[in-house]
């Protein structure tokens, strides 16, 4: 199916056997690197045990959203967003499936982007980008950030670009350098992609540069992706999917407080100005975060080690906002996983299933090979988008 | 051979256009045995009867062909096996290290570059970058007391690092160095005095061609280490997995080498109490400057009750000595063999490397207790390295370093001012492209160290500002000599050939760039894609003057030097 997919494209063959026609809209995908902690970002105010687990890295004021759940006050910028319903959280997410629990960052964000255990190809948004067939459109796949994660692997045509204004090689020599560069990775098969992806995608946008955005952005990689993400939509580049990074010093095994006053106001305005920016586009974008692993409910002193749930922000005019969805597992000590741990009770691929699945208009059987395991399709979904 | 080499010796008495035609036709007697018409035998370069080709036959053949007087021992040609062996374990092939590699062979070869270091090139970089030299005392002392900006250090090192990558000749002791700094990956910004620079040449480079078990003993004992996985805080009563996490995944045993959830909160308390000297923040004390950065064990910080570490029993009261018992466990344990094997393998032969060549990297392991060349010499004479030419793709930092040793062109740095490596603690071209593709040395935050997989590299972003720099570079006039023929070039001494052996036509304007940049070979039909080029409509053979070939250099260089002939190691 691959193959025959990437011949097609190479052939270049006309698209018409497309059923993505009625699909529409673009699913930005944040991915928290190394490992946020949830329970001081969506404060679970009102577990009494939270306090007890959390002598010092606790949150003593958090904004209230809905009697039990608070908002990091550093997020403050994104409660208005909430109370008008345009974003939401689902909590205690991660791998239901406990053999898949993980607390290696890196197995960990392997497995989350590869979006099943091992033996799956690719990640899932590749699986996901593939089974909607051919893409005509080159910016289908934009990776806006440094490098295309490894959720798009298994689709060929990702763009990796982290600014439009300096999407150029600079030579005199110009356009037909550029043909030449093409011409010569033409020749190299399957080890020429990503040459005749950059060929191709600089010509067009030095053909029809997009309009830099006119809103204020954090000089962080989560803020700088979002503001290319932004500016693609706007521009009409039409992706289906936008991934971004947020690697805002997440990996708080010390001093976690004070780390995250300083990086979490760079988090809620780098997604407040997106959300700012795309205005009434917002209608059609639906953005959603994950990360590796949630952090251990009980602290070490300063900080938190590496645990288990964690919760997902979805953020768009699609999003059923203004609530924190999935099942609250409780932190008494019973009911965390091995003493120590949020316990998961709601998979991860539920969400993401929803959302894909909503956007592309995937069937159920397009969702578990793009999912697999039982938890992506529809009887699974939590309602996060309406 | 040898008579053919005599008939082509090359008399530097005559003429240079007269060598440029000699070295032509011997060029095409090799180039004919690329084509097929091999008469040849099994050892030494095959033969052909009748060496003479058209131009069209020429271009199918362009590159891999580079021959030389084999009277004195320099190379005949330059095949594919010394290529490959160059690419890995070096940041790219030069002209120098083709022309040495063919008259020692590979086995002396790797054993000279086993045992090689590069003096002259330390006092270089000592005259050039002179803050990497300092010691932990020093570091604070500047920083904290002196209050100099910490970047005017990490700089400094970063630049020296691709200074030496680009120009030591001590190459695979520099590639080793790479290898562990990404083995044992701290992220040089972390602590904001810039311990790392010490980590790097009294713990990495030490021992980047000594032994592994030194090697992981050193890490442990460094604040650098210490504090980028936070064991300065873990103690008693506030264990803190971070380092005992990362110490088995991925310095020792590795994923599947055989440990629990226990095994790693046993190996966190045993490692509670060990920090290192540091200062009160805010606040400077001399007796603190005097022994900054040391590791040291505070008793009253480690956790004293008996633990069970991969089966071994550690009795109640335990102190400092603990953690020397654990190392040995690790060290001697089966899955840091195949580990520290897998890490070799994955650099220097593929990235999912041959499970049998891992298997027998890690017996050598266990059989010499560590001994990292002896590791080495199982890699590169294997059956499986041999095989693996071209499965692997260059990172940033060495695609760039690569094209930058290939054209010769960080010889001119200085006159022709490219601003290559930055002078001091000012970036250069080199770290600002590297700092957009994604690869500035030092700067991988997390523990794992920078990819090497060409799933990662292989992207957009990453080639866009590879070709930048390659634009800047080729920007130059001085670039023209790149369509010189490079062995008149190199036997004249010339590094800028002016009008000695300068292509004539588009068909050797593309021939003797090949040969200069990419040594080796590039398919028939890419190189009548750049002929097609450089004719810019016009008959390739037509005679044309430099001037007129010159415009299209940059895109040339630009075009070679982005494609995969290039880019893949």
């Amino acid at each position: 199916m691959t193959t025959l997919t990437t011949r097609r494209e190479l052939l270049g063959l006309p698209s018409h056997a497309i059923k993505s026609a009625a699909a529409t809209g673009t699913v930005v995908v944040v991915f928290q690197r190394f490992a946020a902690d949830w329970i001081n970002l969506l404060v679970p105010a009102g577990d009494p045990d939270y306090a007890r687990l959390r002598s010092n890295v606790r949150i003593d004021n958090p904004l209230p959203l809905d009697g039990f759940f608070g908002l990091h006050p550093a997020l403050a910028p994104l409660l208005p967003l909430y109370q008008s319903g345009s974003l939401g959280f689902v909590t205690a997410t991660g791998w239901v499936p406990e053999a898949l629990r993980d607390r290696s960052h890196f197995q960990a964000q392997q497995l989350a982007e590869a979006g099943g255990a091992t033996g799956v190809d690719g990640g899932w948004l590749g699986r996901g980008m593939n089974a909607l067939g051919p893409q005509a459109n080159l910016w289908a796949g934009l990776a806006a950030e440094s490098s295309a994660p490894v959720s798009l692997e298994g689709y060929n045509g990702t763009i990796a670009l982290q600014d439009f204004s300096s999407y150029d090689h600079g030579s005199v020599a110009g356009v037909e350098a550029t043909a030449l560069i093409e011409s010569l990775a033409e020749m190299a098969g399957p080890r020429g992609q990503a040459l005749r992806s950059l060929a191709a995608s600089m010509q067009a946008i030095q053909a029809d540069p997009p309009a830099s955005s006119a809103v204020a952005y954090p000089n962080t990689n989560l803020g700088r992706g979002l503001r290319t993400a932004a500016e693609a939509i706007r521009h009409g580049l039409a992706p289906r999917v936008i991934t971004v990074t947020s690697d805002d010093d997440w990996d708080t095994h010390v001093n976690q407080l004070s780390r995250h006053e300083a990086s979490l106001p760079n988090v809620a305005s780098a997604l407040r100005s997106f959300h700012d920016d795309l205005g009434e586009q917002m209608a059609d974008v639906t953005l959603v975060t994950l990360t590796e692993f949630g952090r251990k409910a009980i602290e070490n002193f300063s900080g938190t080690d590496h645990g288990t749930a964690f919760s997902m922000l979805l953020m768009g005019g699609r999003v059923n906002g203004g609530q924190v969805l999935g099942q609250w597992p409780g932190l008494a000590q019973a009911q965390l996983f091995q003493n120590e741990d949020l316990m998961p009770t709601t998979d991860f691929r539920s969400v993401l299933g929803e959302v894909w699945g909503r956007h592309c208009q995937a069937d159920d059987a397009t969702l578990e090979r793009v999912l697999p395991g039982g938890y992506a399709t529809r009887a699974n979904w939590v309602g996060c988008l309406t | 051979m040898a008579e053919l080499g005599m008939q082509l010796k090359t008399d530097l008495g005559t003429s240079c256009r007269a060598v440029a035609d000699r070295m032509v036709s011997r060029r095409t007697v090799v180039q004919g045995l690329a084509a097929g018409a091999v008469v040849g035998c099994s050892d030494g370069p095959p033969m052909t009867a009748d060496g003479a080709l058209t131009p069209a036959q020429l271009s199918e053949t362009v590159g891999g062909v580079l021959t030389t007087d084999d009277t004195d021992g320099h190379i005949q040609s330059v095949d594919e096996a010394d290529l490959h062996l160059l690419r890995r374990i070096s940041f790219g092939p030069t002209l120098d290290a083709v022309e040495r590699l063919k008259a020692m062979g590979h086995t002396a070869y790797i054993e000279e570059q086993l045992a090689m270091r590069d003096d002259a090139i330390e006092l270089d970089v000592l005259a050039r970058y002179p803050l990497t030299a300092n010691a932990p005392q020093a570091i604070y002392a500047t920083t904290v007391i002196g209050g100099q900006p910490y970047w005017l250090h990490t700089r400094q090192y970063q630049n020296a690092m691709l200074y030496r990558a680009a120009h030591s000749r001590a190459q695979l002791y520099e590639v080793m160095v790479d290898v562990w700094n990404d083995h044992f990956n701290t992220y040089l910004y972390k602590n904001p005095v810039p311990l790392k620079l010490d980590f790097d040449r009294t713990v990495i480079r030490p021992h980047a061609l000594g032994n592994f078990k030194a090697l992981l003993r050193a890490t442990v004992m460094h604040g650098e280490m210490l504090h980028y996985l936070d064991n300065h805080l873990n103690r008693s009563g506030a264990i803190n997995e971070n380092y005992a996490r990362e110490l088995l995944e991925l310095h020792s045993l590795g994923r599947e080498g055989g440990y629990g959830e226990a095994d790693l909160k046993a190996l966190a308390r045993i490692l509670s109490g060990w920090t290192y000297v540091r200062s009160p923040a805010n606040a400077w004390r001399p007796t603190d400057a005097l022994d900054y950065g040391q590791a040291v064990f505070d008793a009253a910080g480690h956790d004293t009750e008996p633990k069970t570490f991969l089966g071994e029993y550690f009795p109640a009261g335990g102190g400092a000595e603990e953690l020397d018992r654990a190392l040995s466990i690790i060290l001697d344990h089966p899955g840091t063999a195949r580990h520290v094997a897998h890490r070799l393998c994955c650099r220097l032969v593929a990235d999912e490397p041959p499970p049998r060549l891992v298997a027998a990297v890690a017996q050598r392991y266990t059989a010499t207790g560590g001994d990292i060349p002896s590791m080495l010499r199982t890699v590169l004479r294997s059956a499986e390295f041999r095989g693996s030419a071209r499965q692997k793709l260059k990172r940033p930092i060495h695609a760039l370093i690569s094209a930058v040793r290939a054209t010769g062109v960080d010889r001119l740095d200085q006159t022709l001012n490219y601003g290559l490596y930055g002078v001091a603690h000012n970036p250069g071209q080199l770290f600002q492209h590297l700092e957009q593709a994604g690869q500035a040395p030092f700067t991988w935050t997390p523990p794992d160290g920078f990819p090497d997989t060409a799933a990662y590299w292989s992207n957009t972003n990453t080639l866009l500002y590879q070709q930048k720099l390659i634009v800047r570079l080729a920007a130059s006039r001085s670039y023209s000599h790149l369509l010189s023929d490079p062995l008149v070039a190199r036997e004249q001494g010339l590094t800028v050939a002016d009008d000695v052996a300068y292509a004539t036509t588009a068909r050797e304007a593309v021939s003797h760039a090949i040969a200069n940049l990419l040594l080796g070979p590039m398919p028939a039909e890419a190189v009548a894609r750049a002929i097609d080029y450089m004719a810019d409509g016009g008959d390739p053979d037509a005679p044309r003057t430099r001037s007129e070939l010159t415009p299209r250099i940059q895109g040339l260089v630009l075009a070679l030097l982005s494609s995969p002939w290039f880019l893949d190691k």
